[in-house]
């Protein structure tokens, strides 16, 4: 897994940008000028060992998104419950709090599509009255994959629908393949932000 | 060692003597980190920065403090590697362990660390096994507030698996750190109070099961406080500098006689005062007084283990400098007070002791200069020599030659050994059923080392340096012991043992290269090889903890000033435990006294936001999450991921 994550990146690296671009930063003018608010509803779609316990339900993720000195950064949040399958499977909420980088294309008028990295605190609450206070929440390491499409409706507004890939470093790993669909809305970000994050 | 062997250590020492003799001056033998490289680099504790010095071998057992061996100057069983902080001398060393985590700052605070690799006369402190010297951030005009908090997680908690068939232990953070800083200065001097927090949790599955054994009633925390305060007056002829600190650590102090960790309260207190009075003609005038006081004393534990122990040490200094033209001298005398403060009924509870130290520096003549330190350690039962000898020639405006040589004398009362305490009747040991042996007689033991390095340096260029060394050790106590595994106790420490009169010799060979690629790239290069020369059985056994090869590569990309990458490739090879060899077979391969060989990748990424007020860090320590064991009874330091956030704010 681990390695297979390196050249993804490694081919990522390469099929979205020149090395020149990334290693001069070209972006640095138009980085963080302007301020993508995303909204989506996920929903986890495959199935493994895990699943043998815990059913998803759906969740939501909030998100935003700011072009970076190469590329792009995003940071948000997922929501998501999962539903033990017995009463010997508690029930628990999970909040994956991420950073993310990766790297927009225009495929053609109005569409774009991304490739990228997170990673994160993956929070998960467990709704067991039996268990050691310390231990009723948890946090793990949490790295992904995202790639998403995105089609502009307007110069602001855009649908896009997402499809990312979690593993969570906990001692056998959880590996959810989550997609999501929602929309964007795109304005300049304010000064006083620009000059703060730059 | 052979006759042979000590003769021409002896030949080449005295050579270099009088080849120092010739010219002239100045060779800088350590080298500096400064503050951008601590910036970038991943360092999310203190301990981290030793990640940033090529030289340094060393072991965890809990993955939060380090014993280590710097440049092959030592065996892992001696720490007197030394601390100084703005030119004083801290003394955190308690029986055989060093813990820097009792410092009171925090990385942020830290302006550079001077890294000496190579025996040689620091202030008052002699570096035979090397030295660190801190210098904290200077404190700046006007109302300054500083403050850092770094969280950090582990992998391998077992989640939602824990209600499965893969349920597995539970694993708490490796930090919760916090520290806070306020300081003013003005033209006439300034003030500085700082409080500082440490969190971390044992709680790795190789070492928990022993320490929540004998801590049953909680969840095992190190915990530790610090305050401190630094004050200094500028209108006044010295220009007196105060400093003050006082940690308080709730740890888990492994105590090797024992195999195991014992939960103790370390409570550590400096008090220093220093200034210089300027002279004219080129004279200088320094003074410097510190109170150290180390304490051990009981944290809550099934066995009532209780070390009962205070180390208080006084310590008095005066110094002069004279610059000249042709050459430079640095002399003084120091006094120093040591008082053991413990309900043991020992036959001896302080000594006093006397210091005499020097530096001559003949300026640069015919391509050569030359630096010779020595100091004179004097009390009630010893006298002991420390003596090292540095030739740097310049073989043209790129290539420089440096030769070192030194030898070095142990005081006992200076190593300040737990052994050194137990003859004197210190008999925590068998006071809580534990056995020892003495073979032979306690006795100052002799290092010699030679060291040579070529370096070459172009500004268009990397610059290369590579170097060979030798080390001699002679009459050395060294400690034996055989662990076995049992289920009940985890781990059984059978009899130590203290052989004296043991000698060996080992040397090694390294290259570092440094590279700026573009103004965006730093690249660093260092590997090292070490081996055995020579010695006795339980030398050669202790050399093969060291790992015979490392190679380090570390590189940073800025593209832009508010923004950087840092990443570090590490490879150790394997080394072999001899005290715990045959632990694999009793423990079913839980324990192994060989440690594989690991390639690590370490990652950092910098952010600096609000014109450089906040600084935000994220670090991912052994990214491959490979099985990182540095101790064959000691914690795998897996998968590591910290935050970490800074705020300086400066009204002036």
């Amino acid at each position: 897994m681990k390695s297979t994550f390196i050249y993804l990146f490694i081919i990522m690296l390469q099929i979205t940008g020149t090395e020149k671009q990334f290693l001069f930063a070209e972006n640095i003018k138009e980085a963080f000028e302007s301020t993508t608010l995303s909204l989506e509803f996920i929903s986890n779609s495959n199935h493994n060992t895990f699943h043998q316990y815990w059913n998803p339900a759906y969740g939501a993720k909030i998100q935003i998104e700011m072009p970076f000195y190469y590329g792009t950064i995003q940071s948000g949040v997922e929501l998501y419950p999962y539903n033990g399958k017995n009463e010997r499977f508690p029930d628990f909420f999970s909040a994956y709090f991420f950073l993310g980088w990766g790297k927009e294309i225009l495929v053609s008028s109005g569409i774009h599509c991304y490739g990228g990295l997170r990673v994160g605190s993956y929070r998960m609450s467990f709704d067991d009255d039996e268990i050691n206070e310390t231990q009723i929440v948890e946090s793990e390491l949490g790295v992904g994959l995202d790639s998403w499409l995105k089609l502009d409706i307007s110069p602001a507004w855009a649908i896009h629908c997402r499809l990312g890939y979690l593993v969570i470093y906990t001692k056998k790993h959880l590996e959810f393949t989550m997609f999501s669909a929602g929309f964007s809305y795109t304005f300049d970000s304010p000064q006083w932000l620009k000059e703060f994050l730059k | 060692m052979t006759a042979g062997n000590k003769l021409t250590c002896l030949s080449l020492l005295v050579t270099l003597h009088i080849f120092s003799i010739y010219a002239g001056y100045g060779p800088k033998l350590h080298y500096t980190l400064y503050r951008e490289q601590l910036q970038n680099g991943g360092l999310a504790q203190l301990s981290d920065i030793f990640l940033l010095i090529d030289e340094w071998d060393g072991y965890s057992v809990d993955g939060y403090s380090w014993n280590g061996s710097v440049n092959g100057l030592e065996t892992y069983q001696q720490q007197n590697w030394i601390i100084l902080v703005n030119g004083q001398k801290i003394d955190l060393k308690v029986f055989d362990s060093t813990n820097i985590n009792l410092l009171p700052f925090s990385p942020d605070h830290i302006d550079s660390i001077e890294v000496y690799i190579y025996p040689q006369l620091k202030e008052d402190a002699f570096s035979d096994q090397g030295l660190l010297h801190f210098h904290i951030r200077d404190i700046p005009m006007g109302l300054t507030v500083q403050g850092q908090y770094t969280l950090g997680n582990k992998s391998g908690d077992p989640g939602p698996y824990r209600y499965t068939e893969y349920r597995s232990k539970n694993i708490d953070r490796v930090a919760a750190d916090d520290s806070y800083w306020i300081s003013y200065k003005n033209s006439t001097g300034y003030l500085g109070v700082g409080y500082f927090s440490r969190v971390y949790y044992p709680t790795d599955p190789l070492i928990s099961d022993r320490n929540q054994q004998i801590y049953p009633d909680g969840n095992p925390v190190i915990y530790c406080e610090s305050i401190s305060l630094r004050a200094g007056m500028s209108d006044i002829i010295s220009q007196p500098q105060i400093e003050l600190s006082c940690s308080s650590m709730e740890d888990f102090y492994f105590f090797k006689p024992f195999g195991r960790e014992i939960p103790v309260r370390n409570d550590f207190t400096f008090i220093g005062i220093k200034g210089n009075i300027d002279i004219p003609k080129g004279y200088h005038l320094g003074y410097k007084f510190r109170y150290t006081a180390n304490t051990l004393k009981e944290r809550q534990n099934i066995y009532h283990l209780n070390f009962d122990w205070k180390e208080e040490q006084y310590d008095g200094i005066i110094q002069a400098d004279i610059q000249k033209a042709g050459y430079s001298l640095q002399f003084g005398v120091g006094i120093n007070h040591l008082n053991i403060v413990s309900g043991y009924r020992l036959s001896q509870n302080f000594l006093n002791s006397g210091t005499l130290f020097g530096s001559f520096q003949f300026n640069e003549i015919s391509h050569n200069s030359q630096k010779i330190d020595a100091r004179v350690v004097v009390n009630k039962n010893d006298v002991s020599l420390n003596i090292s000898a540095v030739n740097r020639w310049n073989i043209n405006n790129k290539q420089v030659l440096t030769g070192i040589a030194s030898f070095y004398q142990t005081n006992l009362i200076s190593e300040n050994t737990y052994w050194y305490w137990l003859e004197r009747g210190y008999n925590f040991i068998t006071n809580y059923n534990g056995e020892y042996q003495v073979q032979g007689t306690i006795g100052p033991a002799q290092k010699i080392t030679v060291d040579l390095i070529w370096r070459r340096n172009e500004d268009t260029a990397p610059a290369f340096e590579s170097g060979i060394s030798y080390r001699a050790f002679l009459k050395k106590n060294w400690e034996d012991q055989d662990f076995r595994y049992d289920p009940e106790v985890e781990v059984n420490a059978g009899p130590i043992i203290l052989r004296s009169g043991q000698s060996g010799n080992a040397g090694h060979a390294f290259f570092k290269l440094t590279y700026n690629h573009l103004p965006l790239f730093n690249h660093h290069l260092f590997y090292r090889y070490t081996t055995v020369l020579g010695g006795t059985k339980l030398f050669r056994d202790l050399w093969c903890a060291v790992p015979a090869h490392s190679l380090l590569y570390r590189v940073t990309y800025q593209p832009v000033e508010n923004f950087s990458i840092w990443v570090m490739l590490k490879y150790l090879s394997s080394t072999f435990w001899s005290d715990f060899s045959g632990i694999d077979k009793h423990s079913a391969g839980k324990y192994s006294a060989v440690i594989s060989d690991v390639i690590l990748i370490d990652l950092a990424v910098n952010k600096w936001l609000w014109k450089r007020r906040i600084k935000l860090k994220i670090i991912f320590r052994n990214l491959l999450n490979q099985k990182n064991i540095s101790y064959p009874i000691g914690a795998s330091l897996d998968l590591r991921f910290y935050a970490q956030a800074e705020i300086f704010l400066n009204f002036y």
